[in-house]
């Protein structure tokens, strides 16, 4: 199947690299399947396209912004992912990039979950106070940029 | 809205099987503690919200600055841990055409 994106150009999908997200995501919520667009280009970052309409989300890995991020995940995501082994868990976190990167944040208090073996996605809402739905994470980025041997012009 | 007034320690029961408890009071803040069944969602009300709005938000990203890490930061290697699901498309895919769209400040 190919799809039209604005980002991405023409995307060919394998239907069995589609994620089913039976509840949509928070604002989403009649979208229930999506890719996940890796491309070493845009890295740190990746993507979550949907295949229903023309949006993608900017994804961040949660433990590049806190290496000893440890969600509580609610009760039941286990079940609703139908997760069998803790190894097929992808955990992402939605980046806004907004035009004054300065202010870029994630979203660790909703991670994005993935079965990657099932195909069954979810965005989670931790209960608790121990993360931010905006976890600043441009001075993170700057420091990796710069630990990677770049300087940064924004 | 129903409002009760209760003590610390004290309990509110919500039907059968919910039961909110009065842990602690500081001067602006209320710690709860919620026995309920697994399959009700407990959940900040604010967390649904801002979720909300951040994803909304993040759906125009600023092109420029993803295109400035794919040209300028070939070296970048953050060491993140690798996600295993399928790749999509290994073609770039953020070319000049976007950044004319929304040009890079210096």
């Amino acid at each position: 199947m190919d799809i039209e994106t604005r980002i991405f150009g023409t995307l060919t999908i394998d239907d069995d690299k589609i994620v089913n997200f039976p509840e949509g995501l928070p604002g989403f919520e009649h979208l229930h399947q999506f890719i996940v667009v890796i491309l070493e280009q845009t890295k740190p970052f990746y993507w979550l396209q949907a295949i229903e309409e023309d949006i993608a989300l900017p994804m961040i890995s949660p433990f590049e912004i806190d290496p000893d991020y440890s969600p509580l995940l609610p009760e039941g995501v286990d079940r609703m992912l139908a997760l069998e082994n803790e190894e097929d868990l992808l955990v992402l976190a939605v980046a806004v990039i907004p035009a004054d990167v300065t202010a870029m944040t994630a979203n660790l208090a909703a991670p994005i979950l993935i079965n990657i073996d099932a195909s069954i996605g979810m965005q989670a809402l931790l209960e608790g106070n121990a993360y931010s739905v905006r976890t600043p994470i441009y001075k993170l980025i700057q420091h990796n940029l710069a630990a990677g041997g770049r300087s940064c012009s924004f | 809205m129903l409002v009760l007034t209760r003590r610390i320690k004290e309990v509110i029961q919500l039907g059968e099987d919910i039961k909110i408890t009065i842990l602690a009071i500081d001067s602006d803040r209320v710690k709860l503690g919620i026995d309920a069944p697994r399959s009700l969602k407990v959940m900040r009300a604010e967390v649904l919200a801002e979720t909300k709005a951040v994803n909304v938000e993040a759906i125009n990203p600023n092109l420029a600055f993803m295109t400035a890490l794919a040209t300028e930061l070939e070296t970048f290697q953050p060491g993140l841990i690798e996600p295993v699901v399928p790749v999509v498309t290994e073609q770039p895919i953020l070319t000049g055409k976007n950044l004319e769209k929304n040009p890079v400040q210096d």
